[in-house]
């Protein structure tokens, strides 16, 4: 019954590094508002994969890396946001 | 889980539900990868529409996280995801969408004309705009005169 579990866990790994691979050609992109997405969206894989792999291998305190990473990406972006928007 | 003790077939259950979910995520982030990577980069609002793909990516996060058993992290993404979007979006349309705001165009019109001669197309655009404008106001005052 658990290896179903880890099966879909292992398939969603390799869904978010080809998603990575996907985020990292719009973080290429000239434009200062694609950098913005593509690291909005790798933080978002980022901090997905990491409790993946903390799930599968009993890593507790990977979860707590993902909070911070989640929280303060997601936060810096906006900030982020706001300033380009102003200081232009 | 919270001090209640979960019988052995619903804990079975659980496991099936998680994995279903965990599949429907991955799924769902491999379609959008692919139409991220398949957008033509030169159609107009493409940035836009970049944003409304990664839309599905967020709603597949917001089921990751509830198929590893992670429901404050799901709650969390799908209270800020918006945010971070409209804040994308509005940051990209005040800064360098020349196609929408119409400011940011002027101002490049202006900038080249200063520079060099060969935005002669571009000020004849705006130009052109311009009278469009006037034509249209003046036959609304007619029409209020009459």
């Amino acid at each position: 019954m658990m290896e179903i579990l880890l099966i879909s866990e292992c398939f969603l790994i390799i869904a978010l590094i080809i998603f990575l691979i996907a985020s990292l050609r719009i973080i290429s992109f000239k434009s200062v508002s694609m950098g913005l997405i593509g690291t909005s969206s790798a933080t978002l894989a980022i901090s997905l994969a990491l409790i993946a792999i903390g799930t599968m291998y009993g890593i507790g305190f990977f979860k707590d890396i993902a909070l911070a990473l989640l929280v303060l990406g997601i936060v810096g972006t906006i900030g982020f946001s706001v300033a380009l928007k102003k200081g232009d | 889980m919270f001090g209640i003790t979960i019988p052995s077939f619903v804990s079975g259950n659980i496991i099936w539900v998680q994995a279903i979910l965990l599949f429907i995520s991955a799924i769902l982030i491999i379609i959008a990868s692919v139409g991220i990577l398949r957008l033509d980069k030169n159609m107009p609002n493409v940035v836009y529409a970049r944003i409304h793909i990664l839309g599905i990516i967020d709603i597949a996060g917001v089921i990751g996280f509830l198929g590893l058993g992670q429901p404050l992290f799901a709650l969390i993404y799908l209270i800020l995801a918006p945010l971070l979007a409209h804040a994308m979006s509005n940051a990209y349309f005040h800064t360098e969408d020349d196609y929408n705001n119409s400011i940011i165009k002027n101002n490049d019109c202006e900038e080249l004309s200063s520079e060099s001669d060969l935005a002669a197309d571009c000020v004849n655009e705006f130009v052109e705009e311009e009278s469009e404008d006037i034509y249209s106001i003046s036959t609304l005052e007619i029409k209020e005169d009459e």
